[in-house]
């Protein structure tokens, strides 16, 4: 049933990502980045070994993680019920849709190939899984295998639901399809909200003793559980009977699949031309410019600013686009607030949403992209460098600002005892922002480079990628390091906080003055024509 | 050899192409021309198999591509817009893939036939990734023309391509015209369509405005315009298709 071919392309890709790989090694920033990635690693399984066996017993919370990944599973369940559409799931590669689409290749066989090529990729992320999160379990080779049960349940549920949606779409009248959306989400919310009631206000350390073993949690997380016991299962008596239900369920689930496939293909023609699209705004704007702009974000509408010696026009263009293509970045800001909020909650600290908010500017900062094409234009433009520099860099950070103040000040209402540094780091988000993106900026100029440029197993571009971010990591460290002594004067005569966050708020502003002629050198020195080759 | 009767093809609210029926025999090219969005893409698309139509019958060489697509799609090459190909894969990697899919037993002479023709002999072991946008055409041509395919959808086939590899390209496509292939070739250069094709099929929003040969089409609007540039012709069309429609509309 599987064509010799599919079967010969998936090895050849295999091969070719392989000799990629082979090949990236023989340069410095291949074997830089290999060398990088392992020490990763290595610390990371260090540190949790010394970690774990310092861990007293009272902070474990035996059981903790399998019965998360339990209320994980039911979660996600609840979610592919309610918005799956199967996209992520049959997905094409463009090159795969030019030559097996036209190809004497039948529907099951391309469906088949995309569920194989699926099950590779959850092999291969299973296996990193088990050995990242080793220490946690029991029998390593099980728990592999059982992730891979696991991860397929979830791929096989997400198609099924897309194709059953699929199917109603075609078949039915609108209202009925209504009528059995809103019946799948209404059992849906009930068991939602029944989860919630047992669970709310309860901690994290006793959310196993009032949720999981209330009799409501039991009935409503059964079917899920197995899978809990196949990952977790100390021993082969239990991983066996675990692991054959879990295959049964996959193999039901995929012979449902394929006998379900109805417009599959058609549909992920569709989200092909969407990733391709994306793929490529990604390599030329930048990962957060590559997602959701259509027309409709048009109504989006900033007016103009003045002009302010060209910063107005520049800022103007920047903000609009931000708006008009950053769904993904707004979506993220909302959900970077909910999270930290939800996080105050939790630990009923405040410092928590203070942290949440720097590190969310960190994590903008870090991922942002910047555009080589737009440096081009900009040079063109006839507005000094300086107003084009600043005209670009205020936007991001201003919005950023804002957001966060928004969120600081709401904290502020919660815990108004808690003055005296929420108010300094409301102060110092601005400056802390700008600085980040100029560094960014700074970075970009001398050494301009894309995330999204390489191809797998690539390992030269990730390699520069890995270059680029450790000059910026430095950069900023530098910046904070000297924000730092600027402190110490602070604590060590005066021991007032006053003391210490006006220096580092006076340090961080002259930063920030420092850095536009700087930045404004280097985009006088940047040369598009010597950078897009690369 | 291609023939498509009454095909439709709506998505959602929009329909793409409404009530189209032509066919190209054997021996001809077939010139598709037409404003952006006029459903030239999608009406090859649609015989490539890629697509499912909303109506109609679509059949290569005789067999339906949707109740026989195995068939169909065997005796068919399509050859995109843009050359999309397995970034890691070698250049012959990709004849051999294409060799396996078609299951070619051997394949390795026309294999080296057709990289010598289109001047890819040097870099049968490079990786597509680093091969120029013209060279990727070339491969993408290379692997369509492998099996000799009956009927060849060309989208937009120049591209990309250097002028020797326009010379090249339009001398294969008139030899597999000349062997018994029919071509159906999509562009917006009409000076191409009008040097290679010898039958045009005018599409705009959707619908057939004009087929027949090309000469047919000279000839009629000389009747109206006096001038009979392909130039003219399309404008003459697609811009005042009411004003044209009924004296020129084919059967």
């Amino acid at each position: 049933m599987f064509h010799p071919a599919l079967w010969m392309l998936t090895r050849m890709q295999f091969c070719g990502w392989f000799r990629q790989f082979r090949r990236s090694l023989r340069t410095f920033r291949g074997m830089f980045q290999l060398t990088f990635i392992v020490a990763l690693i290595a610390y990371q399984k260090i540190s949790f070994f010394f970690a774990g066996s310092m861990a007293t017993q009272s902070v474990q919370v035996p059981g903790l993680l399998e019965s998360l990944l339990v209320v994980g599973l039911f979660l996600f369940t609840c979610y592919s019920m309610i918005f799956s559409t199967g996209d992520a799931v049959v997905y094409f590669t463009a090159s795969e849709v030019a030559f097996l689409f036209p190809a004497p290749l039948d529907r099951k066989q391309l469906l088949l190939y995309a569920l194989v090529k699926g099950q590779i990729a959850i092999v291969g992320i299973s296996f990193g899984l088990t050995f990242l999160a080793n220490s946690e379990l029991k029998m390593a080779v099980p728990s592999w295998i059982a992730m891979v049960l696991t991860m397929s349940f979830l791929q096989l549920l997400t198609m099924t639901v897309a194709f059953v949606r699929q199917i109603l779409r075609l078949k039915f009248h609108l209202l009925i399809r209504l009528s059995f959306g809103l019946f799948v989400g209404a059992i849906v919310l009930i068991a939602a909200n029944q989860i919630w009631q047992s669970c709310s206000g309860v901690n994290l350390k006793d959310y196993e003793k009032h949720f999981v073993e209330s009799t409501k949690a039991i009935l409503i997380l059964a079917p899920f559980r197995v899978f809990a016991w196949a990952i977790f299962a100390p021993d082969w008596v239990t991983f066996l009977p675990a692991a054959s239900i879990l295959l049964v369920i996959d193999l039901l689930l995929r012979l449902f699949a394929i006998r379900l496939d109805a417009l599959s293909l058609e549909a992920s023609l569709a989200i092909t031309e969407k990733m391709t699209t994306r793929l490529r705004l990604m390599r030329t704007k930048g990962v957060w410019q590559a997602f959701g702009a259509t027309s409709a974000v048009a109504r989006r509408r900033i007016p103009m600013f003045p002009f302010w010696q060209g910063i107005g026009p520049v800022a103007w263009e920047r903000l609009t686009t931000l708006f008009r293509s950053s769904n993904q970045l707004i979506w993220l800001l909302g959900g970077a607030v909910v999270f930290v909020a939800g996080l105050v909650c939790f630990l009923g600290s405040p410092w928590a949403g203070v942290g949440g908010m720097t590190y969310l500017s960190l994590l903008v900062s870090l991922t942002w992209q910047n555009e080589i094409e737009q440096v081009g234009y900009l040079k063109s433009l006839p507005i000094p460098s300086r107003s084009i520099v600043l005209g670009e860099l205020i936007g991001i950070p201003i919005l950023l600002s804002i957001i966060q103040l928004l969120f600081v000040t709401i904290e502020f209402c919660f815990f108004p005892s808690f003055d005296g540094w929420l108010l300094f780091t409301t102060v110092a988000m601005l400056p802390m922002n700008f600085l980040l993106f100029g560094i960014d900026k700074l970075v970009f100029y001398v050494y301009p480079t894309r995330l999204g440029k390489g191809a797998p197993g690539d390992f030269q571009n990730a390699g520069k990628q890995m270059i680029f971010m450790t000059f910026k990591m430095a950069l900023i460290g530098l910046a904070i390091s000297m924000i730092a002594i600027a402190t110490l004067p602070g604590a060590l005569f005066w021991q007032s906080p006053i003391a210490c966050a006006v220096p580092a708020l006076v340090v961080m502003v002259i930063e920030c003055i420092a850095l536009i002629p700087i930045l404004t050198a280097a985009f006088d020195r940047f040369d598009p024509g010597m950078t897009l080759v690369s | 050899m291609i023939r498509v009767e009454g095909f439709e093809k709506s998505y959602r609210d929009t329909v793409a192409v409404r009530g189209l029926s032509f066919e190209v025999t054997a021996g001809s090219v077939l010139g598709v021309v037409g404003p952006n969005g006029a459903g030239k893409t999608t009406t090859m698309r649609a015989l490539a198999g890629i697509i499912p139509p909303s109506a109609g019958r679509l059949s290569i060489a005789g067999h339906d591509i949707v109740k026989d697509p195995i068939a169909a799609k065997g005796q068919l090459a399509f050859i995109p817009d843009e050359p999309q190909l397995f970034e890691v894969l070698t250049v012959w990697e990709h004849l051999e893939f294409t060799a396996s899919l078609y299951r070619i037993a051997s394949f390795a002479t026309e294999a080296e036939r057709l990289l010598d023709q289109f001047e890819l002999t040097d870099k049968r072991n490079t990786i597509a990734q680093e091969l120029s946008r013209g060279m990727r055409q070339k491969v993408a041509i290379c692997c369509g023309y492998l099996h000799q395919p009956r009927a060849v959808i060309f989208d937009e086939p120049l591209t990309g391509l250097d002028p020797r590899g326009i010379k090249t390209l339009k001398a294969s496509i008139r030899e597999r015209a000349a062997a018994g292939s029919a071509v159906m070739v999509s562009s917006h250069l009409l000076d191409l369509i009008d040097d290679l094709c010898s039958h045009l099929l005018i599409l705009h929003k959707g619908q057939s405005l004009f087929q027949g040969t090309i000469a047919e089409a000279k000839s009629r609007l000389q009747t109206t315009t006096g001038d009979g540039s392909l130039e003219e012709i399309f404008f003459q069309f697609t811009e005042h298709s009411h004003d044209v429609e009924s004296p020129l509309a084919t059967p």
